[in-house]
């Protein structure tokens, strides 16, 4: 069990990198658990969701549906929609997490707190060459996962704080620093070309069928394109 | 209130679906995988992040575009923080102030 992280060495490092994540996922989910509360659903449920589910748009999306009724059919695959492009990020970790060392505990462990927020950081940092243990990225997860937990509970519990509270644009943190990400990957040509394709390819594809799956499509075309660039060079 | 057994039937299932896209792939194999696969995945990360990321700023849900507003104009100075600092708490400090002030002003 000593190989299973949060040794803490890695404690520090981590709670700093991941202070933006920790910072925008409190005010998010804070947002959500005043929501659940207004839609007149008991305080558990939004800790629960936080706690057993842990992902952030299809939360939302369930919980307009939960309150309009809807059969629980109709929730899982939304649920599956939105959360699909999760099997792109962990296929993509799935290769890059061999030379770390890491156990299948651990990847079971990772598996669950898989975001889009940490995927973007984790790529970026393994992009970059830096050792990064399984402890690290394990640690990093937690300290998000509990800043999600602790934000839905102080929502839910001072849901009429609202008003004073959202004027603070926080949430604005976690878009900052998903560019950031997007422009450090950005570091050759071909990359550069790979995003623009993608995101002209993803726009182009919402304007006529919008559909979280749009992702995969896009994703296919700007891997192909670079593909096609680095044979071209 | 909805029935207390539906909301933790939606968690339940919701926690299993979510919990599943994550973690399967995560499991497969990937020691020997062809050359064509190790060329490709090195762009994974910025086409998926340029996917998520960038169109929901321009576009609604409904893949309408979106007037102009405070989410797309602050974007600008994050990235050119982040491309001349390369750094993340600089680039997420400019980018809530930035959408500070544009609120404010507007």
């Amino acid at each position: 069990m000593t190989d299973l992280a949060l040794q803490p060495v890695w404690r520090k490092e981590s709670f700093f990198d991941a202070l933006p994540v920790i910072t925008g996922y409190f005010v998010v989910s804070f947002v959500f658990g005043v929501m659940c509360i207004n839609a007149g659903l008991p305080l558990w449920l939004p800790v629960a969701m936080c706690v057993f589910v842990y992902a952030g748009a299809a939360q939302f999306a369930a919980l307009a549906l939960i309150t309009s009724g809807a059969p629980l059919l109709s929730i899982a695959v939304s649920t599956l929609l939105i959360n699909s492009r999760h099997m792109l990020m962990a296929m993509y970790m799935a290769k890059q997490s061999e030379g770390l060392g890491i156990s299948k505990t651990q990847k079971l462990l990772y598996a669950f707190g898989l975001t889009d927020e940490s995927f973007a950081l984790h790529s970026q940092r393994l992009q970059g060459r830096k050792y990064t243990p399984p402890g690290y990225l394990l640690q990093f997860n937690t300290w998000c996962h509990a800043s999600w937990i602790a934000g839905a509970l102080l929502g839910a519990v001072a849901s009429d704080a609202l008003h004073r509270f959202s004027q603070f644009k926080l949430d604005y943190a976690l878009t900052a620093m998903m560019i950031y990400v997007l422009v450090s990957l950005c570091n050759s040509r071909p990359k550069l070309v790979v995003a623009l394709v993608v995101i002209a390819t993803t726009c182009l594809l919402n304007a006529f069928f919008p559909s979280p799956l749009n992702v995969f499509v896009a994703t296919a075309v700007g891997c192909g394109v670079g593909l096609c660039l680095k044979k071209s060079t | 209130m909805p029935e207390e057994k539906y909301l933790i039937a939606a968690v339940a299932l919701m926690m299993a679906i979510t919990y599943l896209t994550r973690a399967t792939p995560l499991l497969f194999r990937m020691q020997r995988t062809p050359k064509v696969f190790n060329d490709v995945i090195e762009y994974l990360p910025v086409a998926i992040i340029a996917s998520i990321t960038v169109p929901a700023l321009l576009m609604a849900k409904d893949g309408t575009l979106m007037a102009v507003n405070a989410d797309m104009l602050a974007a600008i100075p994050v990235a050119l923080v982040a491309y001349f600092t390369r750094s993340l708490i600089f680039s997420v400090a400019a980018g809530i102030g930035a959408h500070i002030a544009i609120t404010l002003w507007s």
